[in-house]
């Protein structure tokens, strides 16, 4: 059974239609990248997929249940999202903040518990922000931020995870280093990874299938030795690549 | 856990502050009780202290710690539900639209049940009105936000000079006094404190939701948070707590502001401490700044809205041109 499956999604805004006929089945330990040009439509359909803006048309099924029927918490439960920038109006410590992560996991009158806690701090842990765990999220750099909200999504414990552009904010090493990670522990704990990326390089070394965004709608999803091939990556970016043979397998440059 | 630690402390701290406001609204005036004079009033045979205890005292002192509650927790729900820190039922119009409603019963001859009805009425249009012209579909930018919010009060304060105009003048000099804030007509001091310990239980289980909005609606939802109905909820208790603060007390200013934003300072932005301990500040707050009105320029009474509004512009002044830098 997939965990986050669309049949023939179809994504309008204003009247623009981003995509239509939209077909994926997201298995547990797979991930997937949603490549496109700027401005095509990528995070919309992130958003879309996990519940928070609606789509013109489609099913959307978590697990074996329709997304529509789900409450807010119990998609929280099993879906999250991590986003493009994160609004901090009244900021808190990097710890507290770790710590909303929790939120779907506990009732309204629930405060976090030591299980909470240690969640939160193994996360923090994991990217790297174990000692900052007290320093208030503004004095953060781009990267911490950007690193506390993977740790943010990691605390909250989902089994499917939609990002926009993950590697936000952070320098060459703490993009492997994160993507690395998140590979590791989605083939382990059998999790799903969704992810908007504009490096064509790191989808095609961290994802194993793609979801090609084109221009009036149209999309291709698939294996990624299926979609991302050199003709269709040209296609998509209106760019002529270059490919070369890495150690990890194949990579693209710009011709 | 530390948190809980953190509010049983802030509360036992607020307690004990709430505690010596009320002893010295009670002890001072024009007739001074010392700390025996005041325990044999509370507790003693009848005599024209307790009199003056019972039926001057202690219901004003109720109506300002009270009204001083409900402004806070209003305050603190709106800056929450607007992320931002400047928010402020006076400042925003709200407490101008719930003075309308009242003050236009008040005018038509209509009785108490209907002054707060209307005064509800006031106060959720207005809000109703901020949230659609200030979200619009641009961005949700302080200036936006604050612009749009002088001027519906600027509006509601024409609409009061109306009223005021076509009235007859024998109560003009008490409903100018009320308009500005003044709890020495404060009538109905327990329903007022009822009001407020609702409105904050009915907080409390939103407490948690209303911290994670802070982090703006997507992420919110994304994380569990029913965001429409929770913006609702705190649509419709904003509007309450203020309409019920401004039937009993008019339009004070800047409690609203100035006490989340202190509450803030000491012990962080978890809504959970934030909402129990900003009624109790705010609650104490004015009962003190009600006792600085009455006595200061004894037996002259000042409006206690001049009171906060000398702590609160600076305070305002000095966030606008920190939040404007950062």
């Amino acid at each position: 059974m997939s965990l986050l499956s669309c049949q023939q999604l179809q994504i309008a805004r204003g009247d623009r239609t981003l995509c239509r006929g939209l077909d994926i089945r997201i298995e547990a330990g797979q991930s997937w990248a949603i490549l496109g040009r700027n401005g095509i439509g990528k995070t919309s359909l992130l958003t879309t997929l996990a519940g928070l803006t609606p789509a013109a048309a489609g099913e959307i099924h978590l697990g074996d249940q329709a997304l529509a029927t789900l409450t807010p918490q119990q998609r929280a439960r099993q879906m999250a999202m991590l986003f493009q920038h994160q609004e901090d109006a009244f900021p808190g410590t990097v710890l507290e903040t770790a710590l909303i992560g929790r939120h779907p996991h506990l009732h309204a009158w629930q405060w976090e518990g030591a299980d909470d806690f240690s969640a939160a701090r193994a996360a923090l842990a994991r990217f790297g922000l174990a000692a900052l765990e007290q320093r208030q999220v503004g004095s953060l750099s781009g990267g911490e931020r950007q690193r506390l909200a993977l740790a943010t999504l990691l605390t909250q414990d989902a089994s499917v995870l939609l990002m926009d552009e993950p590697t936000n904010h952070l320098d060459i090493h703490q993009q492997i280093s994160c993507l690395d990670f998140l590979d590791q522990w989605r083939r382990q704990s059998q999790r799903a990874l969704l992810m908007t990326l504009h490096d064509i390089n790191l989808a095609l070394r961290f994802c194993d299938h793609a979801i090609l965004m084109f221009e009036e709608g149209t999309t291709l999803a698939g294996p990624q030795a299926d979609v991302m091939t050199l003709e269709n990556l040209e296609r998509l970016f209106l760019q002529p690549l270059l490919q070369v043979e890495a150690p990890w397998g194949r990579a693209v440059l710009p011709a | 856990m530390p948190k809980r630690r953190l509010l049983l402390l802030s509360l036992c701290c607020l307690a004990l502050i709430t505690g010596l406001s009320f002893w010295l609204a009670l002890s001072v005036g024009g007739i001074h009780l010392g700390p025996s004079q005041l325990l044999a009033a509370l507790i003693g045979p009848a005599s024209t202290e307790q009199t003056l205890l019972y039926q001057l005292r202690l219901p004003r002192a109720v109506s300002a710690f009270a009204v001083g509650g409900l402004l806070a927790l209003a305050g603190t729900l709106l800056q929450t539900l607007l992320r931002n820190p400047l928010a402020d039922p006076y400042v925003l119009g709200i407490s101008g639209g719930a003075a309308v409603g009242a003050l236009g019963a008040l005018l038509l001859g209509l009785g108490t049940a209907w002054s707060s009805g209307s005064s509800f009425a006031g106060a959720m249009l207005s809000m109703m009105m901020l949230f659609a012209l200030a979200h619009g579909r641009g961005s949700w930018t302080t200036t936006r936000l604050l612009l749009t919010g002088v001027i519906i009060a600027a509006g509601w304060g024409a609409i009061i000079k109306i009223m005021l105009a076509i009235s007859d003048n024998n109560e003009m000099r008490s409903i100018v006094f009320w308009l500005m804030g003044d709890l020495s007509q404060a009538s109905h001091p327990w329903l007022t404190l009822a009001t407020l310990i609702a409105g904050l239980l009915l907080c409390l289980p939103l407490a948690r939701s209303l911290t994670i909005l802070s982090h703006g609606e997507m992420q919110a939802q994304a994380l569990g948070v029913a965001v429409p109905r929770l913006r609702w909820a705190t649509y419709f208790l904003t509007s309450i707590l203020t309409a019920v603060a401004v039937t009993e007390a008019g339009s004070i200013g800047f409690v609203g502001l100035v006490v989340p934003h202190l509450v803030r300072l000491a012990i962080g932005n978890d809504l959970r401490l934030l909402l129990p301990c900003s009624v109790l500040l705010g609650g104490s707050l004015l009962l003190l700044a009600d006792t600085v009105a009455r006595t200061a320029l004894a037996p002259q009474q000042l409006p206690v809205g001049v009171i906060t509004a000398v702590i609160g512009v600076p305070l305002f002044l000095y966030l606008l041109r920190r939040s404007s830098s950062s």
